[in-house]
């Protein structure tokens, strides 16, 4: 027990001197403040319009944009949607060649479908045209580059960057003796011990993503990894072309063990845990109802808010754990901002996404009331005093280190995708389907919808 | 006589009982919307607001999460397409109801029948011709949708209330002179006054409530009110105090005119079962 | 008048069908022109025309089968539950105005409140009354001593849990037609009855009932063709899920249509949607009230 307690403390001690290392190398980037008067024009009577998705985050915005209505003159609106109909409207908004947006935040997966159907603007040009150290696009983690970007075109800029961090009571653990769990196989050791438990009355172990649809789909893809599995043949970490060879791994023995687990985890989550979404595992966490979710860091400053949380100073994260024997990718998530097309402001568009993901206002993001951001950038994560607001950016920046950009596909067909294996897990959970039969038909569907879109598959 | 007091009695709880069973959800989401937020999520419920507040409603009138141009927008549409849908189904129906129009029978029966349309059958092509004539996301395109949506129920309703007027107070105005048109405005539409009433309420009670449509025809210029209100709903912190002020702002109108007009709704319900 | 009502006849009567044709006829007749195409509004490629590919690939969709049965299934039995329970509902208001109770007709415009609020509205009351962890019926289940249900949660009562909100929704409108019916039957036939010696039974299963008929079946009809096409109340509360086990006809469509993109697919759902309706309108609309007599 000593030992860990020591080499929790040289870890930590070794993370401090490597943030303070790496900040020293982007303070340069910071070192001059942004002469804002230079670099925004004069927007004085316009109105720029936003439309986005209502995660935690949401409210920053209203706390932040102030600050470039100042600026600028020009006023900020923020509509924000619940997921899919937050895909819905931006999808109507490109069909419909509506003028009313001009600011479009996309969720990863969905970059290849508004780049490849142009109804998002290519930022290349913008960026080249602006001061780099505005932009500081090097700032930014290589994995975020990445899914902002679509074929050689940048789809939009990387702000709200997602890991999915196991979150735990650390006061429960430690009264029960346990240590976050390595593997998926103590997590459910952990899990059991705290259901049901006359310990804990009211307390559960855990409660999966199951709500059917996007919730439940981008859930199985969040483990498919974390048991060795691989959602298509040629889509695994270091692939050269992840989408070469769309062959659906789906119905394979991982693919049916991520079903499994969601059948198996059941039991563990309170009543109801089925028509659980985000938001509800989220409040069940703070409420303390739960001792244990792996949930995306968007959602980690609601446990510190003491008017939503019950458990400010009672949780931990850690990596998320993967099966015995696999290595953990701590899956990958979140939201760019892109230009509509189709907006008869771009300029405007431009401006407010390069000052909104700007180092200085990024890092006020993340501190904004009462739920600040996800750090995207190194400046971010690695900032000294961010760090010690909160503490599990550690876990954030260790979770990057692991993660794979295209863990979710982001081709134009992933919403379907996503969805239809989430409706397939959904049944096996419900019991309409075993999970091999899940898995089959799952397939099957997902194979039609790639071979509509062209892509090539092994028959 | 002591039988019937009881028989009285019981009766009267029963009824009671069952009215208010009725519309307990409605009175739990009256009392969910004044209270705070603490009280809303408490278990056990807290039944009546401790603390009662009108947060919720400030909320929905003001602020960042205001409805007050959602409401505006449903006001409008509901209002024009009724009148419009009156002007145009009264004609209508007075035409088939006075006149002998060649296969009359067989036009109003395809009439009532659009009525049991599915709209999830048109709301697709709309969709897509409003993009190319560009009235997508405008009240003006919503109100011609729901104006075709309304007509069949009060073509129909409307042609019952003609056909009951008897013919002679009619046909004494033409002897005097009367025009058509003249005949219709001061003759005949006054005396089915109380139909028009009932046919009105129901196209505004159709356009109030309806969804599809609005759901996916507007955007943020024309979005109506329902549609504003099924954006509580979502996986992400439904906040539900603003969800019982809007859903109490939404059904107020419709429970005054109820209590207003029940005479004539529960005519319009009831109408094309009694009488033919 | 003979000659200017020629005319004039038509100017009553045209813009209303001209109106309806531009309104439904056209958009129906676009729709059958994507439907034989693989239209996706969001993707890069022009739709192509593939024949009757979508409608044979949707008899072979086992989710459009599924919703297909959800909504056959649904209906009946919402219906069967609103009329067993509107029409003895009726009988106590019946009842109460045949003893000329004072405030009886005020309870029955109460009553009747639920079904003049949007299903829309009525369906979030109901997402937050049987939510799992606030709910309050949970809470009074817990306090009967019951296990808490999920009630949109598990695939085997999310569907009852729809049909439960529904039939509570529209019991007051079957409850109106049947008081409604039971008050055009003369007196003089309930006294027969009596002196007869006929049991409240019989009088329910000869006088009432059959008398009433007219207005069960036009409630009935009115009531097949709304759950024929209910979407607001399932788009609220489960979005057709867990699994599909609350999927509905235009719950699919408006999933392909408007969540995937696949227009074409959708537009072909729809038409086979449209095409059951059809049929069931007219088979409704001429049992009640044949083809001669209907206006």
């Amino acid at each position: 027990m000593k030992s860990k307690v020591v080499k929790l403390c040289l870890r930590s001690v070794m993370f401090l001197v490597a943030i303070s290392l790496l900040s020293g190398t982007f303070a340069c980037l910071q070192a001059e403040e942004i002469n804002w008067g230079k670099e925004l024009k004069n927007w004085e009577g316009r109105e720029l319009r936003i439309i986005m998705i209502a995660d935690p985050w949401v409210d920053a915005f209203a706390v932040i944009n102030p600050e470039f209505e100042k600026l600028t003159g020009a006023r900020v609106t923020v509509d924000a949607y619940p997921y899919d109909g937050t895909h819905e409207k931006q999808i109507m908004v490109g069909a419909g060649r509506s003028t009313d947006y001009d600011v479009i935040v996309l969720d990863c997966p969905w970059v290849g479908e508004f780049a490849e159907v142009g109804y998002v603007e290519d930022l290349t040009p913008y960026m080249k045209a602006s001061n780099p150290e505005v932009v500081a696009w090097d700032d930014y983690l290589e994995a975020y580059k990445t899914v902002a970007t679509w074929k050689g075109e940048i789809t939009g800029m990387p702000f709200g960057a997602y890991h999915v961090l196991f979150h735990y009571r650390k006061d429960l653990f430690g009264e029960a003796g346990f240590t976050p769990p390595k593997t998926l196989e103590e997590w459910k050791k952990i899990a059991a011990y705290f259901t049901n438990n006359p310990k804990y009355p009211g307390l559960y172990g855990t409660a999966l993503n199951y709500f059917r649809g996007a919730p439940i789909g981008q859930a199985w893809f969040e483990y498919i990894w974390n048991v060795g599995g691989k959602p298509f043949e040629s889509n695994y970490p270091g692939s050269p072309d992840p989408y070469a060879d769309m062959t659906p791994k789906i119905n394979s023995p991982e693919g049916r063990e991520v079903v499994q687990l969601f059948i198996d985890m059941v039991k563990y989550g309170p009543p109801g845990v089925t028509s659980y979404a985000w938001d509800e595992r989220a409040t069940a966490f703070a409420m303390g109802k739960i001792a244990t979710v792996s949930c995306w860091s968007a959602r980690t400053p609601l446990f510190v808010d003491p008017a939503r949380s019950e458990i400010t100073d009672k949780f931990a994260t850690a990596v998320v754990p993967p099966k015995k024997g696999v290595k953990s990718v701590p899956p990958l998530g979140g939201w760019v901002m892109g230009i509509n097309k189709f907006g008869v402001q771009k300029d405007l568009a431009w401006d407010y996404i390069k000052w909104f993901t700007s180092i200085p206002i990024h890092k006020k993001f993340m501190k904004a009331k009462p739920v600040g951001g996800p750090p995207s950038r190194y400046s971010a994560m690695l900032d000294p005093e961010l760090n010690k607001m909160f503490p599990w950016y550690k876990s954030i920046y260790e979770s990057a280190k692991l993660t794979y950009e295209d863990c979710r596909p982001r081709i134009p067909e992933s919403f379907e995708i996503i969805d239809t294996i989430g409706l397939y897990t959904s049944k096996a959970v419900g019991g309409e389907l075993t999970a091999e039969k899940a898995m089959e038909e799952a397939e099957k569907k997902i194979k039609s919808v790639l071979a509509t879109g062209g892509y090539y598959i092994r028959e | 006589m002591r039988k019937r007091e009881i028989k009285t009695t019981l009766l009267y709880v029963v009824l009671i009982l069952i009215t208010f069973l009725s519309i307990s959800p409605l009175i739990w989401i009256f009392l969910t919307a004044f209270k705070i937020r603490r009280e809303i999520f408490a278990i056990p419920p807290v039944w009546i607001p401790k603390l009662p507040t009108l947060n919720n409603f400030i909320s929905i009138f003001t602020g960042g999460f205001s409805r007050t141009p959602f409401i505006y927008n449903s006001i409008i549409i509901s209002l024009s397409t009724t009148l419009l849908a009156m002007v145009i189904a009264t004609m209508a129906a007075y035409g088939f109801a006075k006149f002998r129009v060649p296969r009359s029978k067989d036009i109003e029966f395809w009439i009532l029948s659009t009525r049991m349309m599915p709209p999830i059958a048109v709301v697709i092509p709309l969709f897509l011709l409003f993009r190319n004539v560009g009235l997508l996301d405008t009240k003006r395109g919503l109100i011609m949708v729901y104006i075709a949506f309304n007509l069949p129920f009060a073509i129909w309703m409307m042609s019952i209330f003609f056909r009951q007027l008897p013919r002679e107070i009619e046909e004494a105005a033409v002897i005097d002179g009367c025009s058509t048109f003249s005949l219709l405005r001061y003759i005949s539409l006054p005396l089915v006054a109380p139909g028009l009433a009932v046919v009105a309420i129901f196209t505004f009670y159709f356009t109030w409530n309806e969804l599809l449509f609005a759901l996916i025809l507007t955007g943020r210029v024309a979005k109506t009110f329902p549609v504003s209100i099924s954006e509580f709903r979502g996986v992400v912190n439904i906040r539900w105090g603003p969800m019982a002020a809007s859903s109490i702002v939404h059904i107020a109108p419709v429970i005054v005119i109820t209590f207003l007009l029940q005479k004539y709704i529960i005519a319009g319900l009831t109408l094309g079962a009694i009488k033919k | 008048m003979s000659k200017n009502a020629r005319v004039i006849k038509y100017v009553f009567v045209l813009p209303a069908i001209i109106y309806l044709i531009l309104l439904t006829i056209y958009p129906l007749i676009y729709s059958l022109k994507i439907s034989v195409t693989t239209l996706n509004i969001a993707r890069p490629y022009p739709p192509q025309y593939i024949g009757l590919s979508n409608f044979v690939e949707l008899l072979k969709d086992s989710i459009f089968l599924t919703a297909m049965k959800n909504t056959f299934f649904l209906t009946v039995l919402s219906i069967c539950a609103e009329f067993i329970l509107g029409f003895i509902i009726a009988r106590f208001f019946f009842m109460g105005a045949n003893l000329k109770l004072k405030g009886v007709g005020l309870l029955r415009t109460i009553y009747m409140l639920p079904m003049m609020v949007t299903p829309l509205v009525f369906g979030l009351i109901w997402l937050y009354i049987f939510n799992p962890t606030l709910g309050v019926a949970n809470y009074l289940l817990s306090l009967l001593g019951f296990p808490p249900i999920s009630w949109f949660g598990s695939t085997n009562i999310a569907l009852y849990s729809i049909v439960l909100i529904n039939v509570w929704e529209w019991t007051p409108f079957m409850m109106l037609l049947c008081l409604a019916g039971l008050s055009t039957i003369p007196p003089e036939l309930f006294e027969v009855a009596r002196i007869d010696g006929a049991g409240w039974h019989q009088s329910i299963a000869f006088i009432e009932l059959p008398l009433v008929r007219r207005v069960i079946l036009i409630g009935l009809m009115i009531r097949i063709m709304d759950n024929f096409r209910l979407f607001d109340l399932v788009y609220v509360t489960t979005g057709g899920g867990p699994g599909s086990s609350t999927e509905t006809l235009s719950m699919f469509t408006y999933r392909q249509s408007f969540m995937f993109f696949n227009v074409g697919y959708g537009a072909a759902a729809s038409i086979i949607i449209l095409i059951l309706g059809i049929i069931l309108a007219q088979i409704l609309i001429k049992s009640v009230w044949g083809k001669e007599e209907y206006a």
